[in-house]
């Protein structure tokens, strides 16, 4: 049974891989309240902690505060910023981080992201994952590319669009 | 269970690591020696095969010795990187590599980097989130020290207000990092550029007064000379940054059209967070490049760590061939003694005793080795750490943690668990037929 | 203690070829007895049978012990406390102080046994007069070597001594200097000597000299005396 889902699994992954970089699918962008978010994506793992990264950029006339995340499920995800402490990588939770209008922030690796502890689902390459970003101009579902396991962008990364 | 673990302190932790380490060897040790005395004769083949004993413990000590080396100095090498970066939180510069930026703004390498303008540092240093943005200028130095243009605000940030004497006040005056060879009231010339290059009469007349001397730092800084930005300027017939009528005021803020240029600005935010805001912001294409040097740091640690790695599956690849040749060394020489150890079964030796003999001989050679080696990896990472600190003034401290320690320990107890089987071999053969060789 | 030695159809095998065969013979305690005999016939065989270094079948009676009968570590344990062992080459540990050597099977025993191991190598190697002092025993003689093996074997008090050519490797003075002092410390001590051995004044010396000869016992002389 077990060999079955798993070679099932082998067999759909590459289709869902290929729809998940595939440019006719809806733009990978989501807007709340003048708020822009660019190429939300996360990294493929089987282990009960992921971060998750996008783009952001305020495009209204409002200053919006990016407060952190939501699963359905109900877990929560906070900000946390990539520290570097006495030649040990960690990471420090922060609070909200306000984007005014007209400026941009990066979620990126080794930089800001929102990190989600306590996952109990595998996070696979390709497929997408359901977030709901929580912000002072509202709560707003956006949809996750989960990238390769080890990738440092997102898979639009370098494409000029 | 878990949390039960992780509730448990560290050292309590590694000490039950180590233990469960050592466990098999003691566990056997424990089985074999009980109530038997095998040293005088452990000794007596110590001594009989020294050469060949001293060989083996070398290769042991030198095995592990490089691969607890390895770890403990690419560790020192990381923690001391980082601290010397700690107080870089966030730099500005003109597009480019990010590595050679920071690695000329931050551990002061020379290196010809492009500058930003008035413009882009007025841009920088008003905003609301910024508490400190600090033009740095280099290019001089002074006996081969790199003479640094910044502000007072910097400098006693850099330093945490730890400074003998007083920050420099105007244009003329310097603070000197702590491994300086200068004293307070002493007066040098800057040296155009650096190294051997260095031209030491372009700035003649020049004369700059020390005035303070900051505390150690383990970084690069502490071989700085730091001098107001303004001087560096105006040293090298550039406007300084203020108008005629500021008088000689030095320090924040600058006319931008008067600014010669910066090749970075060191920014310091008021808050934690707003660093992470700043590299969003400072990021324009084209003109500015904001990045943490704790994060290009990361990214190379990530590559030492994949060099580490490799290194590390050599070093356990060369220990465990180490452990073999120990162990045919074993069975060879066990060969030798082997009418000896007949004669100990003739005299009515039980088995045990026999193997105790043999195993005991084997552990000791591995013990001796594997201390030796934990000196000798220390010793190579101290060695190496005085020579990075040497050449790079990036304080790396050489330190064996548990982690190697418990290393170590595991190649030992595993290569005790397989001195068994020299020992069991030579239980094979039949007594009567050892004796009549 | 010395015990007498009773053997009832002994047969060593090797595979299918028989190395030795003994129908009866028996021995009180106390006696010396000498076993010679062409090279291969047998000999070293029957003392290793005789010691419970090998499996034999048979009857083998050491007093109301039947080697025969017993597993390999209870006859080790057996000659540990009954039985020293002299070879022809010594077998010492060069490293070690003659009284290191002498008291070697204190290393194995129970703690309890250790002191009077000591004290009894002690005895034995001046009795036999070993040099005394902390050299090593790689700088001493044959002669001296045999002495030391000697002590060793007499250390834990054993009734019953087993010398395969004990005396070969020494020239005829130090043979004969040995056999001398052997012999008498065996018959001072009550204890059953059984030597292989072709010299001829050690053999003389002896209360009985069996011949082996192609696996069996074909003379027995000096029967007088037992
Ligand atoms: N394990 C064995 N397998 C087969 N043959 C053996 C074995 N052990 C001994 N022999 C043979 O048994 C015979 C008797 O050997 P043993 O050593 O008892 O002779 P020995 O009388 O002591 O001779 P030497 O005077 O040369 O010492 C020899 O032919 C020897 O080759
Ligand atoms: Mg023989």
């Amino acid at each position: 049974m077990k060999h079955l889902l798993a070679a099932l699994m082998l067999m759909t992954t590459p289709v869902l891989a290929e729809e998940g970089h595939d440019h006719d699918q809806p733009a990978h962008a989501f807007e709340i309240g003048g708020l822009e978010i660019l190429h939300p994506w996360t990294n493929a793992t089987d282990q009960d902690h992921a971060l998750l990264f996008m783009d952001l950029h305020n495009a209204g006339t409002a200053r919006v505060e990016i407060l952190g995340a939501r699963l359905d499920s109900g877990l929560e995800g906070r900000l946390v910023g990539f520290r570097m402490k006495d030649g040990e990588m960690g990471f420090e939770s922060l609070p909200p981080i306000p984007v005014a209008p007209g400026r941009q922030l990066a979620l990126e690796p080794d930089g800001l992201a929102i990190r989600f502890d306590g996952l109990q689902a595998v996070l696979e390459e390709g497929h997408h994952w359901e977030v709901i970003l929580l912000t002072s101009a509202g709560e707003l579902e956006i949809d996750v590319v989960i990238e390769a396991q080890d990738a440092r962008q997102h898979g639009h990364a370098g494409h000029s669009h | 269970m878990r949390d039960s673990w992780d509730s448990l302190p560290v050292l309590a932790q590694d000490l039950i690591i180590a233990g469960a380490l050592l466990l098999p060897l003691l566990v056997i040790g424990g089985i074999l020696l009980r109530g038997f005395r095998p040293l005088p004769l452990v000794r007596a083949l110590m001594w009989r095969f020294r050469w060949a004993n001293l060989l083996f413990v070398l290769l042991i000590a030198v095995s592990t010795g490089m691969g607890i080396g390895l770890i403990a100095q690419e560790r020192g090498l990381r923690t001391g990187s980082a601290q010397a970066a700690e107080k870089f939180d966030l730099v500005v510069t003109a597009p480019g590599s990010e590595l050679t930026m920071m690695l000329a703004a931050v551990f002061l390498q020379p290196s010809a980097v492009p500058l930003l303008d008035g413009a882009a540092y007025d841009r920088i240093a008003n905003h609301p989130q910024v508490q400190i943005a600090a033009p740095i200028a280099f290019g001089d130095s002074h006996d081969g020290a790199p003479v640094v243009g910044t502000i007072a605000e910097f400098v006693t940030y850099l330093s945490d207000g730890q400074i003998e004497g007083r920050i420099f006040a105007r244009s003329g005056e310097a603070v000197v990092g702590a491994a300086i060879d200068l004293r307070i009231g002493d007066r040098f010339t800057p040296a155009h550029g650096r190294g051997s290059g260095a031209d030491a009469e372009a700035h003649d007349g020049v004369g700059i007064e020390v005035v303070g001397r900051m505390a150690r730092s383990g970084s690069p800084w502490d071989r700085a000379i730091l001098i107001p930005v303004e001087t560096v300027w105006e040293v090298h017939g550039l406007a300084n940054g203020h108008p005629f009528e500021d008088g000689d005021r030095i320090g924040p803020p600058f006319t931008p059209e008067l600014f010669p240029g910066t090749p970075a600005v060191i920014v310091h935010a008021g808050e934690l967070w707003a660093n992470y805001a700043l590299r969003s912001e400072f990021t324009v294409a084209g003109e500015t490049m904001a990045f943490f040097p704790g994060t290009v740091l990361a990214d190379l640690y990530r590559v030492m760590g994949d060099v580490r790695q490799a290194m590390s599956v050599m070093s356990i690849v060369t220990q465990v061939l180490v452990a073999a040749s120990v162990l045919l060394g074993l069975f060879i020489l066990t060969r030798l003694f082997q009418r000896q150890l007949a004669m100990l079964r003739a005299l009515g030796a039980p088995r045990r005793f026999v193997m105790a003999v043999v195993w005991g001989y084997g552990v000791t050679l591995l013990v001796a080795g594997t201390m030796l080696g934990l000196a000798f990896g220390y010793a190579a990472a101290l060695v190496l750490s005085r020579i990075v600190t040497h050449r790079t003034d990036v304080l790396v401290t050489a330190t064996i943690t548990w982690a190697e320690v418990n290393l170590a320990l595991g190649f030992l107890s595993a290569m005790s668990v397989l001195s068994l089987v020299p020992a069991l071999v030579v239980l094979t053969r039949p007594v009567v037929e050892n004796l009549r060789q | 203690m010395a015990l007498p030695l009773e053997i009832k159809d002994l047969e060593v095998r090797a595979g299918t070829r028989t190395l030795l065969k003994v129908g009866d013979l028996s021995a009180p305690a106390g006696a010396l007895i000498g076993i010679r005999g062409p090279s291969g016939a047998g000999k070293s065989t029957f003392l290793h049978a005789l010691s419970g270094l090998i499996e034999v079948r048979g009857r083998l009676c050491w007093g109301e012990v039947d080697l025969a009968r017993l597993r390999p570590e209870r006859r080790t344990a057996f000659r540990a406390h009954n039985m020293g062992l002299i070879f022809q080459d010594f077998l010492l540990f060069e490293e070690l102080s003659p009284q290191a050597n002498a008291g070697l099977s204190g290393l194995f025993r129970t703690r309890h046994d250790r002191a009077p191991i000591a004290t009894r190598a002690a005895e034995g190697l001046a009795r036999l007069g070993v040099p005394q002092g902390n050299r090593t025993v790689g700088s001493f003689s044959g002669g001296e070597r045999q002495r030391v093996a000697i002590a060793r074997a007499l250390a834990t008090d054993p009734g019953l001594l087993l010398a395969d050519e004990p005396t070969a490797s020494l020239d005829r003075r130090a043979a004969d200097a040995l056999i001398e002092d052997l012999t008498g410390l065996l018959r001072a001590g009550g204890k059953t000597l059984i030597a292989v051995s072709h010299d001829a004044h050690l053999l003389e010396r002896l209360d009985r000299v069996l011949t082996i000869e192609d696996g069996k016992v074909t003379d027995d002389t000096g029967v007088q005396a037992a």
